[in-house]
């Protein structure tokens, strides 16, 4: 019998005729971010953006939780703090996000909580808080009782339980982002996040969607369709593994078209194999692998051979390369 | 960085027409399509040892013969292949229908029955949904084991696995509550490593939801 998880979801235009059709009871937050602090501010919704989710708060009792996660701060930024306080404040943020590991260390969560005693602060799973001594660091120098692990711990099951025996003993809820699938320690991570981050609305990115796309991830699951297999994630059908360990499943794709949105939310609810592993993902890769069910991946034994991955592709490990012939039936 | 997953495969003509003309491209090995496109003139078939594959014209097809091709290059329920002993296509799907007291419930999207009990009938068929005689054997597993206990047939529920005669019935008693994911399976006679499954959602109602159903289904007419 499954248990009820949580999930913290993405924001997306227009979710609040959706959203009933999901089983709300299981959904803590809705995260976003704005074009004032943070990453992604090409995503730039507005006075209506905030309408929508201060009416789902109301209907629904899920909280607003707000992103600040650029990957660069200009220097003028750690003068304009007293401001992202404020703006924390007047957006009535019940969560916030933050990567900032200077002000993590400042306690600024004591400032967010003078507009909102109740406030939770998380740091962003690209502080990448992937061995147990980033786990003890993240609470003991930078305060925090509420922690976004890294990727990789979505196949590595033997530190995530180092980390949740720590959790319990001192307070500190986990949180796991499940379907990003990004490679793990991605070497174009760095330079992604900083394009990210610099991106504001109305940009003309150009230059740089070509740059992504032909020498970044795209270009290389493409030509090399089985790596996409051998990103981080958990299928919908697997998170039955993160129960006792995980108090949080994040669902990532805040641009996700509304359909795409309802049924990846979806499927993680219902713990459902029934949906297409491109759809799931918000990485790109190879087609024939995007059409594929996730039911057909894992009945060939992929989740209990991910479990404690030792990421050895290649020359300790070929089962993602496997699988990848086996459902494409790419028989030779 | 996020883009988004495209609509259509690449190796897919953009559409079809009345007069279009088209070839396929099929492993040699297991026959599979893997390829179909538009074609402006006949052409003899070429085969690509490097990639083991053959391209072969087809000219003109009706609109559900494109339809099947296509479906059996981006979904597993279907399967295309070209058979090059005597230049015929076949097409097979795997599908399930639903047997007595056994229902959808629109709201979860996933099979009930009448006390928890799940009647299904699955299915290998062609395009015209005619049911395929030479596959003889479906096989059946519980994809959640003994986490989620199913008696399949009356047999213990510990045997989470089965078989079944194409087009045969299958009850599944479900000693659970939830929802849980049974698969249907063939392997096409002529291709040993090439399948086809399909994966019904089954869900199993606590006392209340059980007694519910029972009711519904006492009102409905007979």
């Amino acid at each position: 019998m499954s248990i009820t998880h949580k999930f913290s979801i993405p924001y997306t235009h227009g979710m609040i005729d959706t959203l009933e059709n999901l089983d709300t009871t299981s959904i803590t937050d809705v995260y976003f971010s704005d074009n004032k602090f943070g990453s992604a501010r090409s995503i730039f919704n507005g006075k209506e953006m905030f309408d929508e989710l201060y009416t789902i708060r109301e209907k629904y009792g899920i909280k607003v939780h707000y992103l600040v996660n650029p990957s660069l701060y200009p220097n003028e930024f750690y003068s304009q703090v007293p401001e992202l306080i404020e703006h924390i404040k007047n957006i009535q943020a019940d969560i916030v996000t933050l990567n900032n590991t200077y002000l993590l260390r400042a306690n600024i969560i004591n400032d967010f909580r003078v507009g909102n005693p109740n406030i939770e602060l998380k740091n962003s799973v690209n502080n990448l808080v992937r061995t147990l001594k980033d786990f003890v660091f993240m609470h003991e120098v930078l305060h925090m009782d509420s922690i976004i692990v890294d990727r990789s711990l979505n196949r590595d099951l033997d530190t995530l339980t180092k980390m949740s025996k720590y959790a319990k003993e001192h307070g500190i809820k986990i949180t796991m982002l499940v379907n990003e699938g990004c490679i793990v320690d991605c070497k174009w991570k760095q330079w992604d996040d900083v394009i990210i981050s610099q991106i504001k609305f109305q940009d003309d990115r150009t230059t740089t969607d070509d740059v992504h796309e032909k020498l970044g991830c795209i270009s290389y699951f493409k030509n090399n369709p089985a790596e996409w297999l051998k990103t981080a994630f958990t299928f919908p059908n697997d998170i039955s593994k993160f129960d006792g360990l995980v108090d949080v499943i994040k669902i990532a794709g805040r641009n996700f078209p509304i359909d795409r949105w309802y049924r990846v939310i979806d499927a993680y609810q219902k713990q459902s194999g029934n949906i297409r592993f491109g759809e799931i993902l918000s990485t790109t890769g190879d087609l024939k692998l995007a059409t594929i069910s996730i039911n057909q991946i894992t009945d060939l034994g992929f989740n209990d051979l991910t479990k404690n991955c030792k990421t050895v592709c290649g020359i300790e490990c070929d089962h993602c390369d496997k699988v990848y012939k086996q459902i494409t039936r790419n028989f030779v | 960085m996020t883009t988004q997953v495209s609509a259509a495969p690449t190796t897919l003509a953009a559409g079809w027409t009345e007069t279009g003309l088209y070839s396929i491209t099929y492993n040699l090995a297991s026959g599979l399509i893997i390829g179909l496109y538009g074609a402006i003139a006949p052409f003899v078939d070429i085969v690509h040892s490097d990639t083991d594959t053959d391209t072969h014209y087809l000219g003109s097809i009706t609109q559900d013969m494109y339809n099947a091709i296509a479906e059996s290059i981006s979904n597993p329920v279907s399967l295309a292949f070209w058979n090059s002993t005597n230049n015929t296509l076949k097409i097979r799907k795997i599908m399930v229908n639903f047997g007595p007291n056994t229902y959808l419930d629109g709201q979860r999207q996933c099979i009930v029955g009448l006390n928890n009990t799940i009647t299904l009938i699955p299915q290998c068929v062609d395009q015209n949904g005619a049911v395929w005689n030479d596959i003889t054997t479906i096989q059946i597993k519980n994809m959640s084991k003994l986490d989620f206990p199913i008696s399949i047939n009356g047999n213990p529920a510990s045997t989470y696995k089965s078989t079944c005669a194409n087009n045969a019935s299958v009850t599944f008693a479900l000693e659970d509550q939830g929802r849980v994911t049974v698969r249907f399976k063939v392997i096409i006679p002529e291709l040993s490593n090439v399948w086809l499954s399909v994966y019904p959602e089954l869900y199993a109602y606590d006392a209340a939801g059980t007694a519910a159903l029972a009711t519904w289904v006492a009102s409905q007419p007979a």
